[in-house]
């Protein structure tokens, strides 16, 4: 066994700060680098959630062959590391695409009372929650919260579909999936008024405000709607002008098709925003497209400064990540958060 | 959090004297299509407001007003206006109450000389404390203004609202005419003046009014009120006959437009075949003979601007602002508009304004719109109005504008938050009250 070694790690964030800390080649990188304070976002540690992911620019990481991560090969290949989940062999040097700002949020526990359990389709529940006297949860558009299933040790994560402008109200959209831990406490237990812990706020799938201006493509399968409501909701509140909207959203069935009435909504209120509305499986009754998300946006919605948010299951998030490059985009103007198991 | 600590429900927390500071996006359960109009107590902001009368700001003069909440300070310098933001960022203090300046280029806080530039809002110096560390380095938030027509109009603007985004004040201002005579014609009136016509010179007052500004500005274009002016003094001194009420009887009784290089408003298309004059009542008994009005038009405008032409003589435009001051004040601007290329002309108008037009127009007539605004504050001046009302089909033109609002407004204003109104009752809104001189648009200056 050879000698511990240690190494000079730097990474940039988007404001232009670099940090360098030292890291041991019996740690992970993110070990080093919370151990020196310094701000990348993560939550899992175990390779899941994607949210320490970083871009290698030089120098040698490996990913852990202990963990499989959710980074696709492709991703690797561009120089994609989950720093929970990768090892330095030299000296090097990485980029987020966050500030310094945004990983400094500590996450927090809060208490939170069930104003709304609403079931919008046969599948999907909106839980309105509020903040509990005294306590307080900050996040930015996009994020999610682990929310705790009572009286076990088991944590759920949900995206809000509020701004941060409703707080001390919250929303989520939740998929109740038939045999599911936190779904059967949903539907059969939770009742307006109980209690529930959550902690957060995680995530480095939040809206980019030094992109504002440029077109928003965005992208969402199921209850992946939610982060970008939110996200839709603060670019409404943000002052100056309005960027242009694309919105594709899909579910699986016109059977379980929810949200017609927000979206219809938003663009009442938003006269920027275009939105399509598909599903694989369709009725007679269907007005809207057929087939997933991704395949109603072409090479004509991609202007040349576009920004994309996509969120949803994992299969619609990598697919939508190889396709939209192949359009032309880079991948550095694609944000994604995958809705994994755990 | 400790863990044995009770978990509480979150108290409501806004006392009764208290505006509540958070702006709720879609809390209610009767999300509907002018939700966010709902949630725009203190106004809009991002947008361009009459501030003062060009002659009620003299060369050097510093006056303060508030606008959606955001106290604003305007000095005229060389006959150019500047706005900055009226709060000192040493202690809160309005600059405006106390005028104190050195030299053209700033503004000095009377409290502990505290100097802003006045074209950047920088802190330029401290007069007892030049060398302190945050000169240059923070600074009051600058407006853009514009002086037309004898109004000086305010950008009022979020403070990150970017300066590089500021529309022009015609994005803000009604429609001009002839211009758009050919998309909204006007077969039996003369084209309207417009405030940005060279020679178009604006005769009016302003003041304040006890009631929101949305309740204020949707009685502007409410053809179905028209019943609350059968006694003015100008309808009976003309032999003027109004029909009862006016409904409209076609879907295109209204246009919207949201033009990109130009404003955000609704048409209505009075005195012609889309609205019907009501002349009758049977179950009343009541029945007009003969209609005789003069013909006008009104169609209305982001932030909530009122063109009424035609009125209340040919060749002259009524303009009407509700400037919202807090969320239970406006200040009411009417504007009578006439282009008058010659002195002569100028001068006819002035008198015919002096003698006329103010006394039985803006004053005997628009009294009667002031006071039903009024009236309707207690119903929706604590929000419930807004679910209870019951509307009818004459108030499509309320309705139109709170969709076309809710979708082209630039920001809703937060709540006031530290300023004049943000605190209902405060110890001094009730000394100024009690002392008769409630203080309102205008800034008290002190006197010491
Ligand atoms: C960052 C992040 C954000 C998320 N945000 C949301 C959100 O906003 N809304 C939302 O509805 N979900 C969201 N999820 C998914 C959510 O965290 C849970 O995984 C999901 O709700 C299932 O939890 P459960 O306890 O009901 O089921 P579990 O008890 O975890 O699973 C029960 C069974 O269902 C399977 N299963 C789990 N998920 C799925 C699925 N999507 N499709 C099919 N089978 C599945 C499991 O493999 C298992 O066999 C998010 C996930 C992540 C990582
Ligand atoms: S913290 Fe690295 S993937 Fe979750
Ligand atoms: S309050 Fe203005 S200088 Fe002190
Ligand atoms: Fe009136």
């Amino acid at each position: 066994m050879s000698a511990v070694q240690s190494y000079e790690v730097s990474v940039q964030f988007s404001d232009g700060d670099i940090a360098v800390f030292p890291v041991t080649s019996n740690e992970t990188i993110l070990e080093g680098a919370l151990k020196a304070d310094v701000p990348i976002l993560n939550q899992c540690q175990s390779g899941s959630c994607g949210s320490c992911v970083a871009v290698l620019e030089d120098g040698e990481a490996t990913p852990l062959a202990t963990q499989a991560g959710c980074l696709l090969d492709s991703e690797l290949a561009e120089g994609r590391r989950l720093l929970c989940s990768a090892r330095a062999f030299s000296d090097c040097s990485f980029q987020v695409d966050y500030t310094t700002s945004a990983g400094a949020a500590t996450p927090a526990a809060a208490n939170v009372f069930i104003d709304e359990i609403a079931w919008l389709s046969s599948d999907v529940v909106r839980l309105g929650v509020e903040l509990a006297e005294g306590d307080w949860a900050d996040f930015s558009p996009g994020q999610y919260m682990r929310i705790n299933i009572p009286n076990t040790e088991i944590y759920r994560s949900y995206s809000m579909s509020s701004s941060p402008e409703q707080l001390p109200k919250l929303e989520f959209l939740v998929r109740v999936i038939p045999g599911g831990l936190f779904s059967e406490f949903l539907s059969t237990k939770a009742r307006v008024d109980d209690i529930l812990k959550l902690e957060g706020p995680y995530g480095s799938f939040f809206w980019r405000e030094n992109f504002r201006r440029s077109k928003h493509l965005l992208i969402a399968g199921g209850t992946g709607l939610a982060p970008l409501l939110s996200i839709l909701d603060q670019i409404r509140a943000a002052p100056g002008k309005k960027p242009d909207i694309t919105l594709s959203f899909g579910c699986a069935s016109d059977k379980t098709f929810f949200g017609a009435d927000i979206l219809d909504l938003r663009k009442a209120w938003m006269p920027t925003l275009e939105t399509r509305l598909t599903v694989d499986d369709a009725g007679e009754s269907w007005s809207g497209l057929i087939g997933n998300p991704l395949q109603a946006i072409s090479t004509d919605d991609i202007e040349s400064d576009a920004v994309a948010y996509v969120c949803g299951p994992p299969g619609l998030v990598n697919s939508s990540k190889k396709v939209l490059s192949d359009f032309g985009m880079s991948e550095s103007r694609i944000f994604a958060e995958r809705f994994l198991p755990e | 959090m400790e863990k044995d600590a009770p978990v509480r429900r979150r108290s409501s927390g806004d006392g009764a004297d208290v505006i509540a500071t958070s702006r709720r996006l879609n809390d209610s359960k009767t999300q509907s299509q002018y939700e966010p109009y709902k949630q725009a107590e203190w106004g809009f902001v991002n947008h361009w407001y009459p501030a003062v009368f060009s002659e009620e700001l003299e060369e050097d003069q510093v006056e303060g007003v508030q606008i959606c909440g955001i106290p604003i300070v305007l000095r005229r310098v060389n006959g150019r206006v500047y706005a900055l933001k009226d709060r000192c960022i040493h202690r809160g203090v309005r600059m405006s109450a106390k005028p104190m300046c050195f030299n053209k280029e700033t503004i000095s806080c009377w409290y502990h000389g505290f100097t802003f530039n006045l074209e950047t809002g920088n802190l330029d110096t401290i007069v007892g404390n030049p060398d302190d560390k945050l000169i240059g380095t923070t600074g009051v938030t600058p407006y853009p203004t514009e002086e037309k027509c004898g109004i000086v109009f305010v950008f009022v603007r979020e403070d990150d609202f970017p300066l590089d985004e500021v529309p022009p004040l015609a994005h803000d201002l009604p429609l001009a005419f002839p211009d758009n005579s050919e998309r909204f014609p006007h077969p039996l009136w003369p084209a309207a003046p417009h405030i940005l016509h060279e020679d178009a010179v604006g005769l009016g007052i302003h003041r304040t009014g006890e009631s929101n500004w949305r309740v204020a500005c949707e009685n502007g274009f409410d053809n179905a009120h028209i019943l609350i002016h059968q006694d003015n003094m100008i309808v009976q001194s003309n032999n003027w006959v109004l029909p009862l009420g006016i409904r409209p009887v076609s879907n295109d009784c209204i246009t919207t437009f949201e033009d990109d290089n130009g404003p955000s408003g609704l048409m209505q298309w009075l005195f012609s075949d889309r609205w019907e004059p009501i002349l009758e009542n049977e179950t009343l008994g009541i029945k007009v003979n003969g209609v005789n009005g003069r013909p006008y038009r009104t169609s209305f405008y982001l932030p909530g601007v009122l063109l009424v032409e035609n009125w209340p003589e040919e060749y002259i435009a009524q303009y009407e602002w509700y400037v919202p001051i807090t969320d239970d004040t406006y200040e009411y601007w009417e504007v009578l508009v006439k282009r008058c290329p010659t002195e002569e002309e100028r001068e006819q108008f002035k008198y015919r304004y002096k003698t006329v037009l103010e006394p039985m127009a803006l004053r005997g007539f628009n009294n009667c719109d002031l006071y039903a605004r009024e009236s309707m504050q207690d119903f929706y001046g604590d929000g419930s109005g807004w679910n209870d009302e019951q509307l009818v089909d004459t108030d499509v033109s309320p309705i139109t504008w709170r969709k076309l609002a809710s979708r082209c407004n630039r920001g809703i204003a937060r709540p006031g938050v530290g300023v004049t109104g943000s605190v209902k009752a405060s110890s001094l809104r009730l000394r100024d009250v009690s002392e008769g001189s409630p203080s309102r648009y205008f800034v008290r200056k002190v006197d010491f």
